[in-house]
């Protein structure tokens, strides 16, 4: 007897529904399936079959069909097995269900249902084709209930979706678990509760105050989460490079009702952990320098999402960012451009978000010492040339901010002076992206040409000065930009409508170190 | 036509001095008797164009010698002559014999350094076959290399110019071409002085580099130096700084400036009024091997030549050892007896007691080099403080509250953002822009996040005191 029921897979960040057929005919007994299956899919031949054996049902001994539709569509990952499982039973007469039902989730050898990445993409890909009800793994069901418009029933082993399926079929009233509306339990945006919500996220984060020194370091931070630009940290080991970078999580306001929906929908593919709620934390991925290129900006097998996608409307900390493979730095321009990066392999192609903040940190020298000025460094001028233009020129370009660590001394420890801690800081990030997004309806950093022009409204003494600087620096229009936008931003935060001289000044602090020995900046 | 009599021979004149100079006890003549102009004063009449070039396109031939450059201009006439014997039919076996029939009486300290012990009787030159061709090639391919080192905006000074240079005429072995971009007046400036030393300087060095070659600058010295990072991109950026004349001398040509990082800076050297001058042909690199021979030519160029910090193996010691060769004097800034960056400095003194002389502050050093001028009259009497903190103080006076604050923190040496705001009180913010007006007004530095002085704010302040950090 022909089954068939619905399903769904996952290409990129987008479900796909699948019509899963199973026909159970006579003929000698065999399994196969059919409609561009991957590994993990032909393996499920195995799992359906141990699990409807160890559920109490029987294997049928008889010649077993699937096919997965639409056909042109490669399918992927262990989402179907399920839907294979339960269209075997229906097929040998053994459950009795009806086509309208969605059934997701991988099973087990032992019958149990378990949670697969991209469950609520795909649920909410199936509430879109108008899909009445789904059953979903029962560790997955808080995750599938964000998503609007379909009815979750959460079953936890085989035989219970097959109960499920049976019992529903004559009591449709039944009572339905509670549900999560995707844009209920929101607290107020930007309120404390969402604060808290943020920081508990980043549970592991020290605080600020734990930075001791450093100003000019943790202004740069400042003015780089307030604004979004990417921030490029230099200095010698020990200088608080990482402990400083550690306490961005802190800092950081809370996702927004429409990133908070995406950040979900790329957790949910991650597949970390199963999701409980909205993600409201933004985003602090900090992979290490050994990453694979694919790794880095997606790919693989399934499409999976790369970091540059996971840390999309956060940050994106690179520790020791000349270590990184030069490709995989490279790759990072088109996403830092556009935000967002399109992979393609034959057959298909998928577009994943990436608006993340860089945020890097590496040593002045291969040493780690130069600029100490105790003469310790003995990295030769071209040893330091060629460790520093591992980041090469176009990529520098897209960093707005370049700030220098020297080494704190002790008396910066010992000392009495409490520093700012991140609640400070935080609200003043908050208050100063407000601003930009009342504005400009995006961050400063997003700013470029004639919008960034009329963001910054310059004065004719302030342009005067701009050019001085620009001049002085022997700056490019890209250059110039830069500037520009580094000092809305200082404007932003000290609450100022029109960019001023000062502002600009501040901005010019944090250039782009010539990639080179400083000596020549002694001539200016 | 001019003969080879106008252009005079190669011949070092001072061999025999430069010995002299390492047996005597009062080596190091007074400062102001250390260019013996009178000794070469003859009216040298320019070579004409066609002439320089052919100096140019046999001297960049690779393998050929000042020895048999000298050997070939003496054999027939002018380098012109050279070419043109080179560019006729079996002109290499004419220019090989041409070298063989003539005795290498030309260059006697070369050729007793050369000499194999048990040799004797005059030495004939030789030609090798390889570079015969290579000259033969030469001369078929015309001026290439004069028209290149034309295209890149290079005078040409041969040794027969008038503009040579006049110290480094005097020198032993003095190189045949300079390349000089900018003023080559400024090379034969009344005085001159290298200021050199290591190229991973401690903050300290930085610091005196930066007194010294203001200092001296100031007191109307052209300061020469070797355009390499650390202490010669100070001393040079210093006296950038004050809008005066310095000489840069590079290892290799110039259209492959070494250190690359310092094109901005030879940029500003030529705009200052000053010099950036090499001895090899514009597309020649930089090699271990060029920077010794480059060495020479900053000691050759000076009066005296002063070093900063050299550690043990600094390569500035070779540029204190030509001086001393050359009969320069020769000034070491001590250190820490046991600080490595001036290990060099230390040794140096010790075994050269009596041709050097210790550096034991600004004003000393300018009267031992004799440059006492209008604006630092301490040797005379006047007190130094005065002048330094008047000087200082015209630096200051256009500036606003929050950047005097800071200029007059940053004049006792480099401080951190960190340290300014510990010391001002001020929010960093405020700290960060003033710190660009000073930088604008060329009176700061920043590199690797430590505020440096710069132009009149890093001048010696005489004894105002220092001592503050």
């Amino acid at each position: 007897m022909l089954a068939s029921l619905l399903s769904a897979t996952l290409l990129g960040l987008e479900g796909r529904p699948i019509r899963v057929e199973v026909d159970v005919a006579p003929g000698l007994p065999g399994f196969t399936i059919v409609g561009l299956a991957d590994t993990a899919l032909q393996e499920a031949r195995e799992r359906v079959r141990g699990a409807i054996r160890n559920s109490g049902y029987e294997y049928p001994p008889r010649r077993i069909t699937v096919n997965l539709a639409p056909a042109e569509l490669r399918k992927s990952g262990a989402s179907l097995d399920l839907a294979i499982a339960l269209g075997i039973l229906v097929g040998s007469e053994q459950v009795a269900a009806d086509g309208r039902w969605a059934v997701l989730g991988e099973l087990s050898l032992g019958g149990e249902l378990r949670t697969v990445p991209g469950l609520l993409p795909m649920v909410a890909a199936l509430a879109r084709r108008r899909v009445g009800r789904v059953v979903v793994p029962a560790e997955g069901a808080d995750e599938a209930n964000l998503a609007d418009g379909i009815d979750v029933v959460a079953a936890a082993s085989l035989a219970e979706a097959a109960l499920v399926l049976r019992e529903t079929r004559r009591a449709r009233g039944r009572a339905r678990p509670a549900r999560v509306e995707l844009a209920g339990e929101v607290p107020a945006a930007n309120g404390e509760a969402a604060h808290a919500a943020a920081t508990a996220w980043g549970q592991s984060g020290p605080d600020l105050a734990e930075v001791r020194g450093q100003a000019e370091a943790r202004r740069a931070l400042e003015l780089a989460l307030a604004g979004g630009h990417g921030l490029v940290m230099v200095g010698p080991p020990g200088s608080g490079k990482t402990l400083l970078a550690r306490t961005v999580p802190s800092l950081l306001p809370p996702l927004d009702d429409d990133e908070a929906r995406l950040a979900t929908i790329i957790a949910s593919v991650s597949g970390s952990a199963p999701l409980r709620s909205l993600v409201r934390g933004r985003p602090f991925r900090a992979p290490h320098h050994t990453i694979s290129y694919a790794a880095m900006v997606g790919g693989g097998p399934h499409l999976s999402p790369g970091e540059v996608t996971l840390a999309n409307d956060g940050v994106l900390f690179l520790d020791e960012l000349p270590e990184f493979d030069r490709a995989t730095l490279e790759a990072l321009r088109q996403p830092l451009e556009d935000g967002q990066i399109s992979i393609a392999r034959v057959g298909r192609a998928a577009v994943f978000p990436s608006r993340f903040q860089l945020i890097g940190a590496c040593n002045p020298c291969p040493c780690g010492f130069a600029g100490a000025g105790d003469g310790r460094c003995r990295c030769l001028p071209k040893v330091i040339d060629r460790y520093a233009g591992r980041i090469s020129g176009p990529l520098r370009d897209r960093i707005d901010l370049w700030v220098h660590m020297p080494r704190v001394r002790p008396e910066e420890y010992v000392g009495a002076a409490m520093p700012e801690d991140s609640a400070t800081v935080a609200s003043r990030v908050a208050s100063a992206r407000r601003r930009q997004f009342d504005r400009n309806g995006c961050a400063s950093s997003r700013l470029s040409g004639r919008a960034l022009r009329a963001a910054c409204q310059l004065g004719a003494a302030e342009q005067e000065h701009a050019i001085r600087l620009a001049e002085l620096e022997g700056w490019s229009a890209r250059g110039t930009e830069r500037l520009l936008r580094v000092a809305r931003t200082v404007a932003d935060l000290a609450e100022s409508a029109a960019v001023e001289a000062c502002h600009l000044d501040e901005a010019a602090r944090f250039r782009a170190p010539s990639h080179r020995r400083p000596d020549m900046v002694m001539v200016g | 036509m001019l003969g080879v009599q106008s252009f005079g021979p190669l011949v070092p004149r001072r061999a025999a001095e430069s010995e002299l100079a390492f047996a005597t006890e009062t080596a190091a003549p007074p400062v102001s008797a250390a260019v013996p102009l009178a000794k070469c004063t003859p009216v040298r009449l320019g070579p004409p164009a066609a002439e320089k070039d052919a100096w140019v396109s046999l001297l960049s031939i690779s393998g050929l010698g000042p020895v048999n450059f000298t050997a070939l201009l003496d054999a027939f006439g002018s380098a012109r002559g050279v070419l043109a014997a080179a560019s006729e039919d079996g002109g290499a076996e004419r220019l090989r014999e041409a070298i063989a029939e003539r005795e290498l009486g030309v260059e006697q300290g070369i050729a007793d350094m050369a000499d194999a012990p048990g040799r004797s009787g005059p030495r004939r030159g030789t030609l090798g076959q390889d570079l015969a061709q290579r000259i033969c090639r030469c001369a078929a391919e015309g001026p290439v290399v004069a028209d290149r080192a034309r295209s890149l905006g290079l005078d040409i000074v041969t040794l027969d110019d008038s503009c040579y240079p006049e110290r480094l005429r005097n020198v032993e072995m003095p190189p045949p071409l300079l390349f000089v971009r900018g003023s080559a007046a400024s090379l034969s400036g009344r005085r001159s002085i290298a200021v050199v030393g290591t190229r991973l300087p401690t903050d300290k060095g930085r610091l005196i580099a930066g007194w010294i070659a203001s200092a001296v600058a100031r007191a109307g010295a052209v300061v020469v130096s070797g355009l390499a990072v650390g202490i010669d991109g100070v001393a040079h950026a210093a006296v950038v700084g004050e809008g005066l004349p310095t000489v840069g001398v590079l290892g290799g040509g110039h259209a492959r400036l070494f250190p690359k990082a310092h094109e901005r800076l030879a940029d500003a050297i030529v705009a200052a009024g000053g010099a950036v001058v090499a001895e090899l042909p514009p597309d020649t690199p930089a090699t271990r091997g060029t920077f010794p021979r480059r060495n020479r030519l900053v000691s050759g160029l000076s009066d005296a030549t002063v070093v900063v910090e050299a550690g043990r193996r600094s390569g500035a010691l070779i540029t204190a050892g030509w001086a001393l060769e050359q009969g320069r004097e020769c000034f070491l800034v001590p250190g820490p007896f046991d600080a490595p960056t001036s290990a060099g400095c230390h040794s140096f003194l010790r075994s050269f007691p009596g041709q050097t002389r210790v550096v034991c502050g600004i004003a000393e050093l300018l009267e031992d080099l004799e440059l006492v001028d209008s604006e630092m009259p301490a040797a005379r009497g006047t007190p130094s403080s005065q002048v330094a903190v008047t000087g200082l103080d015209a630096a200051l006076a256009s500036l606003g509250g929050v950047e005097r604050a800071l200029a007059e923190l940053l004049a006792g040496g480099p401080a951190t953002a960190d340290d300014l705001a510990r010391r001002t009180c001020l929010p960093v913010a405020a700290i960060l822009s003033a710190l660009t007006l000073l930088e604008l007004r060329g009176l700061a530095t920043g590199t690797y996040g430590r505020y440096a002085p710069a132009g009149p704010l890093a001048r010696w302040p005489g004894d105002r005191g220092r001592t503050s950090r």
